[in-house]
């Protein structure tokens, strides 16, 4: 599932792709997989890109669909 | 052990130490950071676990049917030193491949442009000795691939990785 939370929240801060890697010490096409859908970040590295957007977990990875099923 | 096989089994070994001491300084030269080791984000470590697992898959798959081709007595045309590198070659291979179609084959401190240049450099150093055993008719010895088809070999690896870079950048490019 995509994570557009986390596009919007970088593209606020008007940070590229590449500038929020830089940022947390990952490739691009790592911050691009985690905005597709397509990799599951460890907590660490959750915890490094909410740092640098100024959020909160919930606020970018936390699946509401999903909490209330369970 | 005759004098020959002595020269040759020394030029192998010196080849090997040669070859060591440029990846250590290729590696230096083309780190941003200027360390030896290339460093990679946790993504790109998991993609090349499972580069490495199907790289050994594939050694595995092709090493067993040289087993079997060696069971059936079926001579292959070439010298065993060229079958044992076959294997690598493959397994080097097949973990690339994966690696760069997964982007996880440059790393976080990689300099692309200067490991292109090296990658040339070597391809057209091997490019060149195939070339030279071509003209002297020693890359097939007795109807068998000799020696050099190491070099072949090689050279033959870095063209397939460069065109999959290529394809690759190709496809990143027109999906942005």
């Amino acid at each position: 599932m995509k994570n557009l939370r986390l596009k919007s929240a970088r593209a606020a801060l008007d940070l590229s792709q590449d500038e929020l890697a830089k940022l947390c010490g990952v490739s691009r096409q790592t911050i691009n997989a985690i905005e597709k859908g397509d990799y599951n970040p460890t907590i660490n590295l959750c915890i490094s890109i909410c740092r640098k957007l100024h959020k909160t977990l919930d606020e970018l990875f936390w699946d509401e669909a999903d909490s209330e099923g369970t | 052990m005759s004098t020959y096989n002595i020269a040759r089994l020394t030029g192998v070994l010196c080849g090997f130490a040669v070859g060591i001491v440029l990846v250590i300084i290729i590696a230096k030269i083309c780190n941003r950071n200027r360390k030896m080791k290339t460093e990679y984000d946790e993504r790109q470590n998991i993609v090349r676990g499972n580069g490495y697992k199907y790289g050994f898959y594939a050694m595995m798959i092709y090493a067993a049917l040289l087993v079997v081709l060696g069971v059936a007595e079926i001579d292959l045309p070439a010298e065993s030193c060229v079958t044992a590198f076959s294997i690598i070659f493959v397994g080097g291979i097949v973990d690339c491949v994966y690696c760069i179609w997964n982007d996880a084959y440059w790393g976080l401190n990689n300099n692309k442009v200067r490991y292109a240049i090296f990658f040339v450099i070597a391809a057209i150093v091997n490019a060149a000795a195939v070339v030279g055993a071509c003209l002297n008719h020693e890359l097939v010895v007795d109807g068998k691939l000799g020696l050099m088809g190491l070099n072949l070999m090689v050279t033959v690896m870095l063209m397939l990785i460069a065109i999959v870079l290529g394809i690759k950048a190709f496809r990143d490019k027109r999906e942005v």
